[in-house]
């Protein structure tokens, strides 16, 4: 049985959980927004084997049962029942510790796991991912953080004014090309939050989903110095496109997800005009039904092969 | 340089500073704390073709470069901008966001062997697990625990302050007296597990028998003394475990 953690009506569940139903594969969809009818209850036997029951909506599961679990959570915060609950309710304090079984659970059963809380947290520095991306054969743009202007600006000299700038943590943010005559201006406000300034790389952008062992990429075509706000910064939407990576980078793609501890990534990548592959961020929780819609590719259907254990991922594995 | 990262209330990374620079005032030891990283003068991190590297010049005009450092002991656990709290509540969840994104990043620089407690990810402060995952590795690595597991959230009321035996593990050797019951090798294997150089074991006595509460990787170094100290001095000084196979061992431990 596959268990999926969120809230359903959000398309990447959705899709999987459509998925799922074509391959008759049994699942539990958890909505996170029905916290006060969930309760998981955790055992462990004298060897630290993981077991308990996960109740929903009146069922009983055996955790036992469950071989798979994708999880797409989101702040309970934002949650309209929550933020509804007085201060002292003990249901703050039950959905606060349901996570944190869903946490413990997850992460030391055994299960196939999309993806670890834990590592999941490993875009919250674009530098530190950038530090694996290199150690997996990738290239990354150069790269300075910094609060001094005067560092920043011979940067941009080294680089002709061909920079970009976004934020160093995993904070979503727009990123922008580098205006030497109206940023120089602004500069001296990297005093008080050092800011990260990248090389602009040339190229087209292409996006690899990886799952488990296999790998699914979509070209990107777009003008923008962000594909995905195109529109907004070029007037014209991005297209995209099924594209076949070659085979040494395919695995690279693989390894890198595993050394980040991500059975599901959406990993960024640019091809320069040389070919050189260089590589921008892996996202642990990508909302692939974007790419999907566009081009058709089987994400959801992979990805629910490999959640359920099915056969079909295993002969895709192995090309049989 | 050895270097201690920690925050202005650490009374242990003081202990820890104070006595290795007494136990060899020629090994040079920095303490910094979260204050003097938050008001650097400058802090420049890079990462490109020919290599990863940052710089950071304190307030008093002390530079620290990542070639000088051969081993940090991080006893950071979040750096907070509290000068922004005067701003936007979002602008200083942004900055304590991306300032702690550029420590991590920062640290991870060094190689492992030169790094105590490693920041990860998910806290600047190293492998952060709650109780129930502590006890349960704690299982796995054969140690006994309380039959009530999973632990309650509000831990005050199961793990007492002060525990009644703490053993710390350094780099796959233990300090401190062992209780009866448990043995060595349970408590490196759950460092081992739990992928932590440097983790203090906490256990209580309950009946007549100990059991494991809890660990953590901010131990109370003053509590292994000269022992931690010695031990200290010899990873500083001996090459082999920095990678730098030119160094021979300290004159003191030789």
């Amino acid at each position: 049985m596959v268990l999926t953690w969120g809230i359903p009506s959000e398309s990447p569940i959705r899709r999987l959980l459509d998925e799922l139903d074509v391959l008759e594969q049994p699942y539990v969809a958890v909505s996170q927004r029905h916290f006060a009818e969930t309760d998981l209850n955790l055992t462990i036997d004298a060897v630290g084997n993981l077991g308990g029951t996960l109740t929903y909506q009146g069922q009983t599961y055996p955790l036992a049962e469950i071989s798979g679990v994708y999880l797409r959570l989101v702040d309970d915060e934002v949650l309209p029942e929550f933020q509804r609950l007085p201060v002292d309710d003990p249901l703050r304090m039950h959905t606060r510790r349901l996570i944190q079984h869903l946490s413990v659970w997850s992460e030391w059963a055994g299960c196939r796991l999309v993806n670890s809380m834990p590592a999941m947290a490993s875009n919250n520095s674009k530098p530190y991912q950038a530090q694996f991306i290199q150690q997996h054969g990738f290239l990354t743009p150069d790269t300075l953080i910094t609060n001094n202007p005067d560092r920043v600006m011979d940067f941009c000299e080294r680089h002709h004014n061909r920079v970009i700038y976004k934020s160093i943590s995993g904070v979503r943010s727009i990123v922008q090309a580098w205006n030497p005559r109206t940023d120089a201006e602004k500069l001296a406000l990297i005093r008080h939050c050092p800011v990260q300034f990248q090389e602009q790389v040339d190229g087209f952008d292409v996006r690899v989903h990886v799952i488990g062992e296999l790998v699914l990429a979509t070209r990107i075509t777009a003008q923008a110095t962000d594909y995905r706000y195109a529109l907004h910064q070029t007037g014209e939407s991005a297209t995209l496109a099924p594209y076949e990576l070659e085979a040494d980078v395919a695995a690279s793609c693989v390894s890198l997800s595993k050394a980040l501890g991500l059975n599901f990534s959406g990993i960024d990548l640019r091809i320069s005009p040389t070919g050189e592959v260089y590589c921008f961020e892996v996202n642990p929780c990508p909302a692939y039904t974007y790419y999907e819609s566009y081009t058709s590719q089987p994400i959801a259907a992979w990805l629910a092969e490999y959640l359920s254990g099915h056969d079909n991922y295993y002969r895709r594995v192995w090309n049989v | 340089m050895l270097l201690i990262l920690c925050h202005l209330h650490d009374v242990d990374a003081a202990w820890l500073c104070q006595r290795l620079q007494q136990a060899d005032p020629d090994m040079p030891v920095l303490i910094v704390s979260m204050d003097e990283l938050l008001f650097a003068r400058e802090v420049t991190h890079t990462l490109g073709r020919v290599g990863n590297d940052f710089s950071i010049t304190l307030q008093n005009g002390r530079r620290i470069e990542k070639n000088d450092v051969s081993v940090v002991i991080n006893r950071l656990y979040h750096l907070d901008p509290v000068v922004w709290k005067q701003t936007d509540p979002r602008q200083y969840q942004y900055v304590s966001q991306e300032i702690n994104a550029l420590y991590l990043s920062l640290l991870h620089t060094l190689e492992a062997a030169r790094l105590y407690n490693p920041p990860t990810p998910v806290s600047l402060g190293g492998r952060h697990l709650v109780l129930a995952e502590w006890q349960l590795l704690a299982v796995r690595a054969g140690l006994p625990i309380s039959p009530d597991w999973p632990p309650p959230e509000d831990t005050q009321f199961v793990v007492p302050a002060i525990p009644d035996v703490r053993v710390l593990v350094l780099d796959g050797q233990l300090l401190g007296s062992i209780p009866p019951g448990i043995t060595a090798e349970a408590c490196l294997t759950l460092a081992r597990q739990s992928e932590a150089n440097l983790l203090e074991l906490h256990f209580l006595q309950q009946d007549a028998a100990y059991v494991f509460v809890g660990a953590t990787v901010f131990p109370t170094f003053h509590h292994y003394g000269d022992e931690l100290i010695h031990l200290l001095i010899n990873r500083m000084s001996n090459g082999s475990d920095l990678g730098y196979t030119e160094r021979i061992a300290h004159p003191a431990f030789a």
